[in-house]
């Protein structure tokens, strides 16, 4: 919430902060390497989108993958029956997510805790069933294809590296937008809400129109990693782009990194997938269910010791130590 | 200027009626007191006027302007404030970004909103706060605290709910003089105090409530000699922190 | 007609099954104000002991049920330690967080130790089926039926005429009062967390016989608990029975008429309309899902 007012931390550290993001996959140019820093992007720009609402706002969702499959289906589904380009599609489906997330909204925005969040999943699973069940639009549980047809225009690279610069711009935008609405007063106002509901009306502060507000917004730029998703694996199916455990992880990742706050999720995607990583490494795939169980495990350690998120808690701890030193 | 008008609020919870028939009026530049023993429907009436709570009878007002329907957030913005005797601090901000969640109404900016929190944090003298994070407050400081953020909003009637509460003599003094000059900016005031010594010395009226209905209605010098309040209420306690 | 009967009837049967897992987590919530998350991954646990002790003992699933739901309370008794009762005072993110992660820790562990094939439990009477009139009738699904419904009752029967259950309803409405009275609350939360997961164990069992276990079952069945539980009303007990036998019996008429993939869509569909209408449940006070908004 503080203002930044150093240009130090203000601007240069971020700035500072993505170059050496940039320069990942340039110094470790190997082909695993890049598509684990790929994942890592496009997970922290979907972070980036859920934290907006879920972090700012308070409102945990654990429905978003639907509108991150959304993106990818109507993408694709737009670009294999009718030839529009994705670049195109992109910004339908993110319309028709937001569209969705202010229906949504309009009934679940008076829930409170548990029950929001409860609604989401159903929401999710309903959106899920739906893409498995409509078998005409969406191929059904076997999913649909896309050729590949390398061009800008159809945002189809031959180059995987290119994805990875694709998803590091995504990053960056999603962070500069939250930076701003941080600092706006919808940003307050949604903070407000988070932290005490009650109060925030006696100051006059009206939320739900910016709840619902900033949940579409939340929706549509979540649904834009989703196309993205369909034209790095040119392929989509209702399970890996709708999957419950999608949502959990857009939410556990802002969590881990430090939630409510603009770089918290780029901390936890890098965190998760530097993990997964190691863990594969180290334990290949030989037993399949360990890399999650020790992503849950460390997850469940950070929600006890630090439940602000790593960012924010060793914030704390340093500034712990340079009032003590000095 | 604006006048804060009450008429024949009532409200039934259950079987129980919390609050009957209240009816006020609340000047500019003056303070209305509301005592009455604990339970006597008090902050209720709080709840009532700020549109917390719905009424089943009577209305609000203020000016002209009838508050029927509207939600504490209009209400607020319309220039009725409130601040809540159990203090609402935002607990994981910092002092100043509290008072601004309040500047923020009547600020285009959060710069605004910032200048605007400072000046009426130096007015409560607690420039000195502004970094600390609320919730790490004592509980005086958390009083003025929840004093600060509301006067942010710029409100034109203001309802204080026993924000001495719990504060020692010396904060008592200081909270006293704050609110004189509250007055004397010609906001109109309506408080619920405990505290005998100070609603003597603010109050130009007070309102006594009993079991939810007002049993009187008048000067602090007639109500005090008034002998259903004294049996009710003040009794022996006022003849001793009275003199 | 006859066929709309036999819907009904085995509807309300596997409904019995689910009042039972909706019991446990509505008590939780009722008491501790929180969602376990994980509670469908206690199911999936008493299934993979019950199949144990079935196929490597020779225990009987009715019979394993005495080993199997004093297992499920310790277990209970050690993650509401461990996980719950460090989080109580916690942000609602943590506490949501918590028992998601528990939930997939759990489902994760239970992968790598049993793979994901599913495991079923064969018992020599699961076919055995009496007649009554024109209707077929297992006597396994009547069982089940019958044993979870004694358990709900049991849990009402414990609530009202134990102090511990006395204990429980008044944190349940109040717990600072309580704490005032001289309850010990954290004993409460302790036994009122472990007892939902010995029901929910309960009703692991008892499905067993009847449906194969892998990681995900308990997550596939939660969902539905959670539609049970907001319509019978958060919290109340009597709701979750009546919102589980309701919903057996919705599910058991959609999945005929609309076939088995609709039949979730169904009551998720349902879930949204309650929640948007009448969040407080079919049965249930108002009281904490809404709040007032503008």
């Amino acid at each position: 919430m503080k203002p930044v007012r150093s240009p130090l931390t203000g601007l240069l550290l971020p700035v500072a902060g993505f170059a050496v993001l940039a320069a990942l996959p340039l110094i470790f140019s190997d082909a695993f390497f890049v598509a684990a820093v790929t994942l890592a992007f496009l997970g922290a720009a979907a972070s980036l989108a859920w934290n907006l609402s879920g972090g700012y706002a308070g409102q945990l969702s654990l429905g978003h993958a639907a509108f991150y499959g959304l993106g990818a289906y109507v993408s694709t589904i737009l670009f294999l029956k009718a030839g529009i380009s994705p670049l195109i599609g992109m910004w339908l489906g993110a319309i028709v997510s937001a569209a969705l997330a202010v229906f949504l909204g309009a009934i679940t925005m008076r829930l409170k805790g548990s029950f929001f969040v409860m609604s989401t999943l159903a929401f999710g699973a309903v959106v899920h069933i739906s893409a498995i069940n409509l078998r005409d639009l969406t191929g059904g549980p076997s999913g649909l294809a896309i050729p590949l047809r390398p061009s800008p225009e159809n945002l189809i690279f031959a180059k995987k590296l290119i994805y990875t610069y694709v998803a590091l711009v995504l990053v960056i935008v999603f962070y500069a937008i939250t930076r701003m609405i941080a600092a706006s007063k919808i940003g307050y106002a949604l903070v407000a809400f988070r932290e005490n509901h009650d109060a925030a009306r006696a100051l006059g502060i009206r939320t739900l129109p910016l709840r619902i507000g900033v949940f579409a917004l939340s929706a549509g730029l979540i649904s834009i990693c989703g196309t993205v998703h369909a034209q790095y694996y040119l392929y989509v199916d209702p399970d890996s782009v709708m999957g419950l455990n999608l949502s959990l992880n857009f939410a556990l990742m802002a969590i881990v990194g430090g939630l409510g706050t603009a770089y918290g999720p780029i901390v936890g995607a890098l965190l998760v997938s530097v993990v997964s990583v190691v863990m594969q490494a180290y334990l290949g795939d030989q037993i399949s269910g360990l890399t999650q169980l020790a992503y849950a495990a460390i997850v469940i350690l950070v929600l006890l010791v630090a439940p602000t998120g790593l960012g924010p808690s060793a914030h704390a701890f340093l500034k712990r130590r340079m009032t003590w030193l000095s | 200027m604006a006048v804060l008008t009450a008429t024949g609020l009532t409200k039934r919870f259950g079987g129980l009626t919390a609050v009957k028939n209240v009816s006020f009026i609340a000047r500019p530049g003056e303070i209305l007191s509301i005592i009455g023993p604990n339970g006597a429907g008090k902050t209720t009436v709080f709840n009532l006027l700020t549109g917390f709570v719905r009424p089943d009878g009577g209305s609000v007002s203020l000016d002209n302007q009838d508050f029927r329907g509207m939600s504490p957030e209009s209400r607020c913005r319309a220039g009725l404030a409130r601040t809540f005797q159990i203090v609402q601090p935002f607990r994981g901000l910092s002092v100043l970004d509290n008072v601004v969640m309040g500047a923020m109404l009547r600020a285009r900016s959060i710069e605004m909103a910032r200048e605007i929190a400072r000046q009426v944090l130096s007015d409560l003298d607690m420039s000195a706060l502004c970094d600390v994070p609320a919730g790490q407050l004592p509980i005086g400081d958390r009083k003025r605290l929840e004093m600060a953020k509301v006067l942010a909003t710029s409100p034109r009637a203001l309802l204080l709910d026993e924000v001495m509460g719990g504060l020692i003599p010396i904060e008592v003094k200081r909270m006293i003089d704050f609110i004189r000059r509250l007055r004397e900016r010609g906001i109109a005031l309506v408080v619920i105090e405990h505290h005998m010594n100070a609603v003597m010395q603010l109050s130009d009226h007070i309102l006594v409530l009993q079991n939810g209905e007002p049993i009187a209605n008048g000067a602090p010098a007639e109500v005090t000699r008034d002998p259903v309040v004294l049996s009710a209420y003040l009794g022996a306690n006022f003849a001793l922190s009275g003199s | 007609m006859d066929i709309y009967i036999q819907l009904a009837l085995s509807g309300l049967f596997i409904g019995g099954v689910y009042a039972l897992i909706s019991v446990g987590l509505t008590l939780v919530f009722g008491v501790l104000r929180v969602v376990n998350f994980a509670h469908g991954e206690y199911l999936t646990i008493a299934m993979y002991l019950t199949y144990f002790m079935f196929q490597r003992v020779g225990i009987d699933p009715f019979v394993a049920s005495i080993a199997v739901v004093p297992l499920m309370f310790v277990l209970g008794l050690a993650t509401e330690r461990l996980l719950i009762r460090p989080t109580l005072e916690a942000p609602h993110v943590v506490q949501v967080f918590v028992t998601f992660a528990l939930s997939l820790f759990l489902q994760n562990l239970l992968l790598a130790l049993f793979t994901s094939d599913f495991r079923s439990v064969r018992t020599p009477y699961a076919t055995a089926a009496f007649q009554i009139g024109p209707l077929y009738v297992s006597w396994l699904r009547a069982a089940v039926f019958v044993v979870a419904l004694a358990f709900a009752g049991g849990l009402a029967a414990f609530l009202k005429y134990t102090y511990m259950g006395s204990a429980i309803r008044a944190t349940a409405q109040d717990r600072r009062s309580a704490r005032l009275v001289g309850i010990n609350v954290d004993r409460v939360y302790a036994v009122t967390f472990a007892l939902g997961c010995a029901l929910v164990g309960a009703a692991g069992i008892l499905l067993s016989p009847l449906f194969s276990v892998n990681p995900y079952t308990g997550a596939d069945m939660i969902l539905v608990s959670f539609v049970i539980v907001v319509l019978g009303g958060m919290g109340s007990i009597a709701g979750a029975v009546t919102a589980g036998l309701l919903i057996g019996v919705v599910e058991s008429f959609t999945g005929y008429l609309a076939g088995g993939e609709l039949k979730q869509l169904v009551y998720f569909v349902l879930f949204m309309i309650v929640l948007a209408v009448r969040p407080n449940g079919l049965f249930g006070r108002k009281g904490a899902e809404v709040m007032d908004v503008t």
